[in-house]
């Protein structure tokens, strides 16, 4: 039970600052110029300077640093890995060698540059979703996606799929906990016993919550037709994004950054 | 495309949320770090109803959820390969199962989930590999060997975890089929 309480979707910490504010679509193309600088640079002033941006964009952002750290923990193991791979196993000048264990210099500074660059692209992509809801998001997705529905990407019908699916992720966490219990009062166990017999001791939980995770989307369908939707053409909208001078300022900023430092780095 | 009706469109959200939720329920950790989570499931079960095209669909809209319970990029095509595409691959499942109860039927869908999810093995397998070969291994040493192994360590339990619950909730004829004659 412990194990369902603590269920946030993305990252996002409310917040008024600058960084908040910006459009989601100036967030999102920042977020794609910034990988994609990631990957041009390959000196230690081309990285330096790269985390040198997203520093200034934390601070501006006025997200506890502890926040922007904790999106590297999941890579803790890799980073490790990456190091010691590197450090050991590239040929080159010998700094030291103890038996058949050798650290090159080559070795250090490509296990360093890997490292920094997978650090960097962990804390850009999370920044993204720490200062913008996920509601937001879906928002500018949708509308960075109009100018395909030429090709046939059905932007509206996406974005609302995904509106359903946030909106009902809480209500499914409390179907599940009701089940949960209903379950448990009639005796049932399910932290107990190897990994097989703790997945069919799910089975009775799973069963009513799909009927009724189903069930729910054919009444909310009826809900939608009753109510006359009938999909994105001449639909107005209760939050409107608005691209003001501030984003263009952001994304200029952003983008003359990028061609600089991804050139001469 | 095609429009998408608004039934569909439900559905496809309803699914996209339980994997989501299911994605952060942690049935099982493995001794050696790793866990166990269903999130397959709701969306095999939504290729099923619907059909392997929005099967895709599905698994697309969800990976945006599994990045942000479980971020890990390293390079742009390993993202791609791990999350939207690995999760797509999944709607093949719907290409031929179908609800039944006799030993055939059993073998049927036994066998496509098994096949979607081979594809997904797969994906894993080749997002692994890049990740090897940009950032680790330097020479002698067999990156195809090393995704495998890595892979089959944490994506095995689950993946037979997930085979034997849908093949139960496949025996029921409400969660399989779409509810048809409403006019």
């Amino acid at each position: 039970m412990a194990m369902m309480k603590n269920i946030t979707i993305g990252q996002y910490i409310p917040g008024e600052s600058l960084v908040h504010r910006l459009d989601p679509r100036t967030k999102i193309l920042a977020t794609f110029l910034f990988i994609a600088l990631l990957f041009l640079v390959n000196t230690f002033t081309g990285y330096g300077l790269s985390a040198l941006l997203l520093f200034l964009i934390v601070v501006l952002s006025r997200i506890p640093v502890k926040y922007v750290l904790r999106g590297i923990r999941p890579l803790m193991f890799i980073i490790v890995l990456t190091l010691c791979l590197h450090f050991f196993m590239t040929d080159g000048r010998v700094i030291f060698k103890i038996w058949f264990v050798k650290l090159t210099y080559e070795g250090l500074i490509r296990g360093l540059m890997m490292v920094s660059r997978l650090i960097l692209l962990m804390i850009g992509s999370s920044l993204m979703t720490l200062t913008t809801s996920p509601i937001l998001l879906t928002d500018g997705i949708e509308s960075l996606l109009k100018p395909f529905k030429v090709v046939g990407v059905p932007a509206h019908e996406l974005a609302m799929m995904m509106t359903i699916a946030l909106r009902f992720i809480p209500t499914l966490v409390e179907e599940t906990e009701k089940i949960m219990k209903a379950q448990m009062a009639r005796g049932a166990d399910f932290e107990s016993g190897n990994i097989f017999q703790r997945a069919k001791s799910l089975i009775p939980i799973l069963i009513p919550l799909f009927v009724s995770a189903f069930r729910r989307a054919d009444e909310l369908a009826i809900a939608m037709e009753a109510r006359g939707y009938r999909g994105g053409e001449g639909r107005t909208r209760f939050r409107v994004l608005k691209f003001t001078y501030r984003d263009f300022v952001a994304l200029v900023f952003v983008a003359a950054f990028v061609v600089v430092v991804g050139i001469y780095f | 495309m095609r429009r998408i009706d608004v039934n569909t469109m439900v559905d496809v959200g309803l699914a996209v949320a339980l994997a989501a939720v299911l994605a952060f329920w942690s049935i099982y950790s493995m001794p050696q770090g790793g866990s166990v989570t269903l999130n397959m499931i709701p969306l095999i079960v939504l290729a099923v109803r619907r059909g392997p095209v929005i099967g895709f669909l599905g698994g697309l809209l969800f990976s945006p959820f599994k990045y942000l319970s479980e971020p890990f990029f390293v390079h742009p095509a390993q993202v791609i390969l791990d999350y939207p595409l690995a999760n797509a691959v999944l709607g093949f499942a719907g290409l031929w199962v179908k609800y039944g109860r006799a030993p055939g039927d059993y073998l049927r869908n036994g066998l496509s989930v098994c096949f979607a999810m081979a594809l997904r093995f797969l994906s894993h397998v080749i997002a692994g590999r890049i990740f090897f070969s940009e950032f680790a291994l330097e020479q002698g040493m067999n990156e195809w060997w090393y995704s495998i192994t890595y892979n089959a360590y944490w994506f095995g339990p689950k993946m037979v975890v997930t085979l034997i619950l849908v093949m139960f909730l496949l025996t029921r004829r409400e969660i399989v089929e779409v509810e048809q004659a409403r006019a």
